[in-house]
């Protein structure tokens, strides 16, 4: 049971790991808690269904439900939701910076933006529930009394290697240590040159890609319906903080962590309380470590 | 090098902090800024290095205008700027962050200015692959103003270089800036440690509620026994 | 036709001046504290349920439902919402602002999570019924009760306005405003900064929870679905448009903000066939969150700004 448990804590906490990424750098370059982000993975799962509508999610390859297509339209989706991201950015909350605005008055219209992008997707395409692929898969045993699925493999793999991709573009490459170090101190980044608001920019895109794939793992397993990305939004916050904000490995530890209380707290508590773990451990790491586990005390 | 007239700056437009000062200071001297608490020292500086909007003033760097340029462009132009808090990135290494120092320059350049900050700075080469926050304060410093000098900026702007540093530090800090100024660069500081900064400069500006007050070779400021009343602590010289 | 006009405006009203106590006790926590809380629906389903639970008509399969008086009801309701903000307010006061509004919404989410799983409490899903309406009896028709009810309630938030706008004036009200303007005085008073804001953010969460009791009241019966969290946005939204920091903007914010919310509700269900009533009122919330982030970006005072002079949270 509990061998079952940390699997799927393990793959859950992938998907959330990738969504926190992002949550991690806006927070810390930008200093305000996004309540938007969530969307970006809705839009992204729904702007990925876009191309499958078109191309089909292609003959299931191996034991996978579903082909490079839906790669593909994942990658697309990512490149888009990247877009968007930085739209949204452009049309609302750097013109908020530009005002001097205080920060909740971002987190303020990170609400706000919320609502719409989330309400254009029930606009758009109803509440109901929707499916990549209708290609039934057999979970394998890969342990005793450990069952898991193809495609949760493929997620986990294939999250692992865009953040080692990731890890490496920002440890070695010349934007990747601009980047790093505008997040950390974007006063003394513009003192050595660096373009902060360009940073800005490629930092929303990036965590606009980044969510999308999310989004897209997510709709995956097993499903899409408007609110996915909503409901993961607590356990982003929960993941980043905890992991410790602008920190890749940080989000990365986080969102494992948070994947894991969620389902192994299934063993001890009532199913419908499950959404309220990331919410607990978020409240412990607050009154305990505020920094996080790869943060600093500031 | 340098000439910086009439800067009126301040952080909320319309409350200038600087009310209207100057200095000027030529390739190779060393030249202290001191004065009270809330005199408007660092915002002077941080003004004639982009970093404070300006409501008015001109700043002419080796004969050009540079009041109009952002922070970023001016780091272009050839001013380096040690900030006095946040002065490194604590989360990277001490090669990351002279590289970050060096982010405007092509590869073979930040190669060169790699190897001239480890070689002005040997206790720095030892531990490139440190994280900066493990470093003690005055490696700290010596860092920050590695970082600024990737560049080879022909001015080098510190604010509160000695802060908080223990007295051996404080020397070592004022021999590298003295160093410095003999190869050429212009070095100009921000201090409250006014009487060791002035031991170690050519001139300074004394500057209270966002004006120059006084100004000299560094020398006769010393002596000047109002300056010493106010500034320095009671008695003047010695 | 008339009458069915009237009867919607009494009731209409009746529902603005609730939601308007919610937006007074916000105030109290952002306009003179600048606290950032999220988690508004949180507060009100705890006073809602708690006078649900005290007053219902008693039925077996509940563990609640004890059928005591109406006024013990508001009472215990606004002590439990002062109680549960204290305890919330004591972690999480000295959080820095945005991890206060993740926080604060977690918290309602939890809270909501609770009264939809704690079914032998709460009802679960189907909520609780039979919650007796004040003086119920003495009235023959809804609209009757109505009249009634709106007429407290313009008393109650009369009589809360009143003693809101002497609280303001008060030295401790003038406190809060220091600590407001001037995060150094905050950080000069130091752990008294930190009491007055706990005070501010439990009496504020205090008329939530009174709030939600009156708003049960009304209706009689109670749901978990009266407490999303799009409604800590609408209160929000009606506190902003009005102008924060003021108790006075605050009733205008929510009037104006639940006129537009209805109004646009109407248009949408006149205009958009049943079978597409979901994308309707899906583009109900566009039009509000849409409305609201122009706000911030063009007038960011909301309608009527403070007349004070630039506040710590001086959006432009």
């Amino acid at each position: 049971m509990i061998a079952q448990a940390l699997a799927d804590g393990l793959f859950t906490g992938a998907i959330i790991a990738l969504g926190a990424i992002g949550v991690s750098y806006t927070l810390q370059i930008l200093r305000f808690a996004n309540f938007a982000h969530s969307e970006l993975l809705t839009w992204g799962a729904y702007l990925a269904l876009v191309f499958v509508a078109f191309a089909g999610p292609g003959t299931p390859t191996g034991p996978l439900s579903f082909g490079w297509q839906l790669v593909a339209a994942a990658f697309l989706a990512a490149l888009l939701t990247g877009v968007l991201a930085w739209a949204v950015d452009a049309l609302v909350f750097s013109r908020l910076r530009r005002q001097g605005a205080h920060h909740l008055t971002m987190v303020f219209a990170a609400f706000g933006a919320a609502l719409v992008l989330r309400n254009l997707v029930v606009l758009f395409w109803g509440h109901e529930s929707r499916y990549y692929t209708r290609e039934l898969q057999m979970a394998f045993e890969v342990l005793p009394g450990v069952r898991i699925l193809p495609d949760q493999v493929f997620i986990l793999l294939l999250t692992l290697a865009v953040v080692v991709v990731l890890y490496v573009f920002l440890a070695y490459s010349r934007t990747g240590m601009a980047m790093r170090a505008a997040a950390e101190n974007p006063a003394l980044a513009q003192a050595c040159g660096i373009r902060v608001e360009a940073v800005v920019r490629a930092t929303w895109i990036l965590s606009g890609a980044l969510a999308a794939l999310a989004g897209v793992f997510t709709g995956l397993t097993p499903q899409l319906h408007p609110e996915i990305g909503f409901n993961l939004l607590l356990a982003l916050f929960a993941a980043a903080i905890l992991g410790g904000i602008g920190s890749l490995p940080g989000a990365v530890v986080g969102g494992l962590l948070v994947g894991l209380a969620e389902n192994l707290s299934l063993l001890v508590i009532n199913p419908g309380y499950k959404t309220a773990m990331p919410f607990l451990l978020l409240l412990a790491v607050l009154l305990a470590r505020p920094q996080g586990i790869f943060g600093e005390k500031r | 090098m340098l000439i910086a007239e009439g800067i009126v700056a301040g952080y909320v437009p319309g409350l200038p902090i600087v009310q209207g000062a100057s200095l000027h200071i030529a390739a190779g001297e060393v030249v202290a800024v001191i004065g009270p608490n809330g005199a408007g020292k660092s915002t002077f500086v941080k003004a004639i290095a982009g970093l404070v909007p300006k409501e008015a003033g001109r700043v002419q760097l080796a004969g050009r205008e540079i009041d109009a340029l952002a922070a970023h462009e001016i780091v272009r132009a050839g001013v380096g700027f040690v900030p006095q808090t946040g002065n490194v990135f604590t989360a990277l290494s001490i090669e990351e962050n002279l590289k970050v120092g060096g982010h405007l320059l092509p590869a073979t350049r930040r190669a060169e200015g790699l190897a001239r900050s480890y070689a002005q700075f040997p206790e720095l080469a030892g531990k490139r692959k440190a994280l900066a926050r493990t470093l003690s304060g005055g490696q700290r410093q010596m860092l920050a103003i590695a970082r600024a000098l990737m560049t080879d900026p022909p001015l080098l702007i510190l604010d509160e270089p000695t802060a908080g540093l223990a007295p051996r530090v404080v020397k070592e800090v004022f021999r590298q800036l003295r160093r410095l100024a003999q190869a050429g660069v212009a070095v100009l500081m921000v201090e409250q440690n006014a009487r060791a900064a002035l031991r170690a400069s050519d001139r300074g500006y004394v500057m209270a509620q966002g004006r120059n007050c006084a100004q000299g070779e560094a020398g006769e400021l010393l002596l000047d026994p109002g300056i010493g009343a106010l500034f320095l602590g009671g008695r003047s010289g010695a | 036709m008339l009458t069915g006009i009237f009867s919607y405006a009494v009731f209409f009203s009746c529902v603005v001046l609730i939601l308007s106590i919610l937006t007074l006790g916000l105030n109290l926590q952002w306009g003179f504290t600048g606290l950032f809380n999220a988690g508004i629906a949180g507060f009100y389903a705890i006073g809602a349920y708690t006078h649900a639970i005290l007053t219902a008509a008693p039925q077996p399969q509940f563990l609640g439902n004890f059928g005591l008086p109406w006024i013990v009801g508001i009472a215990a309701a606004t002590a439990a919402t002062a109680l549960a903000a204290w305890l919330i307010g004591l972690l999480t006061i000295r959080l820095r602002g945005d991890y206060l509004a993740i926080t604060s919404f977690g918290i309602a989410v939890t809270i909501q999570l609770v009264t939809l799983n704690w079914e032998a409490l709460t009802g679960g899903s189907q909520g609780l019924s039979r919650i007796p309406k004040p003086l119920a009896g003495t009235f023959d028709s809804p609209l009757a009760f109505n009249l009634w009810y709106l007429a407290l309630l313009a008393a109650v938030v009369g009589l809360l306005y009143w003693g809101l706008e002497r609280i303001v004036r008060s030295p401790w009200g003038r406190v809060l405003r220091a600590i407001r303007e001037d995060e150094t005085a905050a950080l000069a008073l130091g752990k008294s900064a930190r009491r007055f804001r706990l005070e501010a953010f439990v009496l504020g969460a205090a008329l939530m929870g009174l709030a939600g009791a009156l708003y049960v009241s009304f209706i009689g019966f109670v749901s978990p679905f009266d407490f999303l969290p799009i409604l800590t946005f609408q209160v929000w939204a009606m506190l902003i448009v009005g102008g924060s920091g003021n108790n006075r903007g605050a009733l205008l914010g929510a009037l104006v903000v639940w006129g537009i919310w209805a109004a646009a509700g109407a248009l949408v269900a006149k205009l958009v066939p049943p079978s597409h009533a979901a994308q309707g009122a899906a583009v109900q919330v566009i039009l509000i969150g849409l409305a609201l982030v122009l706000v911030l970006l063009y007038r960011p005072r909301g309608l009527i700004g403070e007349r004070a002079v630039v506040s710590r949270h001086a959006d432009g």
